[in-house]
């Protein structure tokens, strides 16, 4: 894992399997593999913490899980997002939005605050 | 049977291993990959592991997750199954309305004539009293030998009781009158005078102000009194500063000391209490019995001891006092028994009416479910077969008899509702504590064991049924659709509920006829268009011949008050009063003289002239009471029928005469001048007993009730009271009755119990007819093959209707015979209800029987018709 990998909030972890799992069954392998790929390994997504998220969410309703064949032909737990899961994520994305936008805005402003 | 593939539950290790595999599955992978990077193999799989992170922590995390994600799985697939086995009953129902609604209906009414039922005899009998500790409270009574009779003790004897008794603390209460004066008019109030320690005997606090003090039961102390609960509302506006004030009972000032809670109604409802002071010489009354005396156990005492007790202190007394106490016990009883005693053989018949007739709606119900069950035999075969889990429908009858039973309980807890307030307005008057009735949450929880059963009753036999199904067996034998198991068991059912229904049947008609047998007795008077007023006179008429004024001038203003024919006065009435509490004992001129303390007593009544034509009372020898018989001529008497015979057999009484014994005094001679018909004085249950009338002027008695004939409806009270005015304002007619209603009244119990009993039974016996009818239909469609066939090859179709027809009768029979049976065992119990009539009356048990019978060929006739007229191309097509 990189030193400069960030520490990610929980509710972080949740938006991105949820986006991960938005086209399609996936298994938890592909999941990390994905995101590892997407963020070239900046977020610090450790499997474990993937893992209990993908069985917290399952919980919840928002994924549910069936059992298929991998490319491989190995015998793996595929998710895929639920009715639940899908508005979920809409609203999760927004939310994300807004608060990098407003992040950035200030980020982006010309100096400091002048006294 | 949802209809949509699902899963099947997941235990504990197999969501453990399913954990692994998926962790293990993303670790082989992640080894892959590795390797595939140029890591060393050896290296890989350490690197894989230590890269996850806490790979222990993450198990038991997703294995608690899914552990928990499946208990919400297995409820929400629970609940489905659960919506989807109501939408199959609910399509059940939809196929066969007829026998849902049945079924549902007769389940309602069922649990709604129980929980009526029971409402009223919980409130009659079980609720406990408005006392402390009620169970420790008890009435005693004193018991004449000689007649037999359980009477009210009088004032010496409970002075005794109460000195000498170590097991009780014992008090007393005299009925008494007041007028309340401040008003326009005068009110008539009932009172008690009460001894002292009444009230925590008795186990009641003031609501408000404070219980008598001791010293107020002195002579002259004595003018305070308590106000019931009732008349403090009703008179007094329920103003709680009327306590300290004075009113004016009988033109003297009383102080009120207090107000009682309500439903303060025993021993006697009565509107004030006051202080009961004991004169000299009534201390020494012992026959004058009038008193009712209720008594508190003391601790460790017990109904028992009290009992052997007062029973020491009686034999004390009949040595002390031989005159009058030789044949004088007494009888303690506790207070539930006494308020409850009356009516408690009546409510208990009434209650298993009501629990046979919720029996055999139970039991029909069942039966219907059952056969319809056997009829769908195959069809859950072929489910079976198809894959429906076994309990699953199980669980479906289960269901179907769960939700019958909500239904039948919340509509019949409706129906329930309505029915108790409708018997609180029909119910017979003098059932004691009707306020107390209503289903309240001991009847709700009684109800809902009945439902709970009930519901067992129908979905147990359909699931054991189901158990029992052998799937190829019934494959084999398509044709014969109805197990032969099951066809036993409806039967059995349809014959037990015939039985009941008979036994009930017959129950009823035997109070029936002994009711028409009691009404038919001649009572010896006329109670059409006879009215009574009571007044009391008490201290304003010192005596006799004051009395005879007053009564001459009140007769003369009712004889010109429209509508009043004629008028007459007694010291009580028939149906009104339980009768004169002095009777002397008297001896027979002429006849031996019987031992002290064995002197025959009969009941006086003290009479005008006009009283035996008013009444209706026939003269049969010598003359009546005229008006020549006044206080200074020879003092006279006329005897009833009962009385000549029992004291003059086969002699005429006329010109013999009675002594009547005297405390002080030599006896009082009276002349035999005539005699009159016998009078059922409490009403048509009363036997006739001796009896002799005396004229007013000859006897002094305070409180005068007037007879009235005329016309009821012209003749009011108020016409009555103006009269009484006008004759002197200060009398208050304290009481106006009709005779004809007195008379509706002391049968109101015996009718309402009859009716309410009728009403079961004819409910009983539709609900059995159609368990019969449910079963034959059932019979003829499981054989219609074979009906089919019959017909094919000629049978007779008339025959065919006359076998059907034969089973019905059969079973019928063969549950009457059984009824007959529960009649006879019942007999005891029924010989406390009925009268004249032997518990096993032939008449009645015929008719019921021939009603039996009729109902089973009825009920199976339809079927059988249908069966008959069956068309055997188009049944063995169907069935092939």
């Amino acid at each position: 894992m990189a030193a400069s990998a960030l520490s990610l909030f929980q509710g972080t972890v949740d938006v991105l399997i949820l986006k991960s799992t938005s086209s399609g069954p996936v298994h938890g392998f592909a999941i990390s593999h994905w995101i590892r790929e997407r963020t070239n390994g900046t977020l610090g997504l450790q499997d474990a913490a993937l893992y209990q998220a993908l069985h917290r969410l399952e919980r919840k309703g928002w994924l549910e899980s069936d059992w298929g064949p991998s490319d491989n032909n190995r015998r793996a737990k595929f998710y895929t997002l639920t009715r639940a899961g899908r508005t979920q994520l809409q609203a999760q994305t927004t939310h994300w939005r807004r608060y990098a936008e407003a992040v950035f805005s200030v980020l982006d402003a010309e100096g400091g605050v002048v006294r | 049977m949802s209809g949509r593939f699902r899963w099947p539950w997941r235990s504990r290790p197999m969501i453990a291993a399913q954990v692994d595999e998926e962790l293990d599955f993303h670790l082989t992978m992640r080894i892959a990959e590795l390797e595939r990077e140029g890591v060393a193999p050896a290296l890989a799989r350490q690197r894989a592991i230590d890269e996850f992170g806490d790979l222990e922590a993450t198990r038991r995390s997703c294995r608690h997750d899914d552990q928990s994600s499946e208990r919400a799985r297995q409820w929400r697939d629970r609940l489905q199954d659960l919506v989807s086995d109501l939408h199959h009953v609910r399509r059940a129902a939809a196929r066969s309305p007829g026998l849902a609604t049945v079924a549902a209906a007769t389940l309602a009414v069922a649990v709604a004539a129980a929980a009526t039922v029971f409402a009223l005899v919980d409130g009659v009998l079980f609720k406990s009293l408005p006392y402390r500790e009620a169970e420790r409270l008890v009435a005693v009574f004193q018991h004449e030998s000689r007649k037999d009779a359980v009477e009210r003790p009088s004032p010496a004897n409970f002075l005794d009781w109460r000195e000498r008794t170590t097991q009780a603390d014992l008090a007393a209460a005299e009925p008494f009158g007041f007028d309340l004066l401040g008003s326009d008019t005068p009110i008539a109030l009932g009172a008690s005078l009460v001894s002292g320690g009444y009230f925590s005997v008795l186990g009641v606090e003031p609501l408000i102000g404070r219980d008598f003090a001791p010293e107020e039961f002195e002579p002259g102390k004595n003018r305070v009194v308590i106000l019931s609960y009732s008349t403090w509302r009703r008179r007094f506006g329920g103003r709680p500063a009327i306590v300290g004030q004075t009113i004016q009972l009988d033109r003297t000032g009383y102080h009120v000391v207090g107000v009682l809670p309500p439903q303060i109604d025993y021993p006697d409802r009565s509107d004030l209490y006051a202080p009961k002071v004991f004169g000299p010489e009534e201390r020494t009354w012992r026959n004058r019995t009038y008193y009712r005396v209720i008594g508190r156990l003391r601790p460790g005492a017990t109904l028992g001891t009290l009992g052997d007790d007062l029973g020491r202190i009686s034999r004390q007394l009949a040595t002390e006092y031989p005159a009058t106490n030789r044949n004088v016990s007494t009888r303690v009883i506790p207070v539930a028994e006494d308020v409850a005693g009356r009516v408690r053989p009546g409510l208990l018949l009434l209650l298993g009416a009501v629990g046979l007739a919720t029996v055999v709606a139970c039991l029909n119900v069942a039966g219907l479910l059952l056969t319809r069950a056997a009829y769908r035999r195959q069809e859950f075969a072929v489910r079976a077969a198809l894959g429906a889990g076994r309990s699953r429908l199980v669980r479906l009858a289960a269901v179907e008899g769960a939700a019958l039973a909500v239904i039948a309980g919340v509509v019949g807890y409706g129906l329930a509702l309505l029915a108790t307030r409708l018997t609180i307005s029909l119910a017979p008057p003098d059932l004691p504590r009707l306020d107390n009735i209503a289903p309240d949450g001991r009847v709700v929880a009684v109800l809902a064991g009945l439902v709970l059963v009930t519901a067992m009753i129908c979905t147990v036999a359909p699931a054991w049924l189901m158990a029992t199904i052998d799937d190829t067996e019934v494959f084999r034998a398509r044709g014969e659709r109805g197990g032969r198991g099951a066809l036993r068991t409806g039967r059995g059912l349809v014959v037990v509920e015939v039985a009941l229904a008979v036994a009930l049947l017959a129950a009823a008609g035997l109070l029936g006829k002994s009711f028409i047998r009691l009404v038919d007795r001649d009572l010896g008077y006329q109670t059409e268009g006879r009215m009574l007023a009571t007044v009391h006179v008490w201290d304003r008429y010192p005596g006799p011949e004051h009395v005879s004024q007053f009564v001459d001038r009140v007769t003369a203003e009712l004889a010109v008050t429209p509508g009043v024919r004629s008028t007459a006065v007694a010291n009580a009435l028939p149906l009104s009063a339980e009768g004169s509490e002095m009777d002397p004992p008297f001896l027979i001129e002429g006849q031996p003289v019987p031992p002290t303390g064995e002197e025959p007593t009969a009941r006086v009544t003290i009479v005008s002239p006009g009283y035996f034509s008013t009444l209706g009372i026939p003269l049969r020898h010598g003359r009546i009471l005229a008006a020549t018989d006044h206080s200074r001529s020879p003092l006279v008497t006329v005897v009833n029928e009962e009385m000549a015979r029992r004291h003059w057999p086969n002699e005429n009484p006329i010109g013999r005469a009675l002594l009547q014994l005297r405390r002080n005094g030599p006896p009082v001679r009276r002349e035999i001048i005539g005699v009159v018909g016998d009078v059922r004085f409490g009403g048509h249950g009363d036997e006739v007993l001796p009896e002799y009338y005396v004229p007013l002027p000859q006897w002094y008695f305070a409180s005068l009730t007037f007879v009235i004939s005329g016309v009821e409806g012209d003749v009011t009270a108020d016409a009555i009271q103006r009269a009484f005015t006008r004759a002197d304002p200060s009398v208050v007619v304290s009481n106006f009755e009709s005779l004809n209603g007195l008379l509706r009244q002391s049968l109101a119990t015996r009718r309402f119990i009859l009716s309410t009993t009728l009403a079961f039974a004819v409910l009983s016996v539709i609900v059995a007819g159609i368990g019969i009818y449910g079963l034959m239909t059932f019979l003829v469609t499981a054989r219609s093959r074979e009906l089919g066939i019959r017909l094919a090859l000629g049978s007779d179709g008339r025959r065919l209707v006359g076998l059907i027809a034969r089973q019905g009768l059969g079973l019928a029979a063969l549950g009457a015979a059984g009824g007959i049976a529960g009649v006879v065992l019942a007999r005891p119990l029924l010989a406390t209800q009925v009268f004249g009539v032997p518990p096993t009356d032939f008449q009645i048990l015929g008719v019921v029987v021939f009603g039996a019978l009729a109902i089973g060929v009825g009920a199976s006739l339809i079927p059988a018709m249908r069966a008959g007229r069956a068309d055997p191309v188009e049944v063995l097509r169907r069935e092939s």
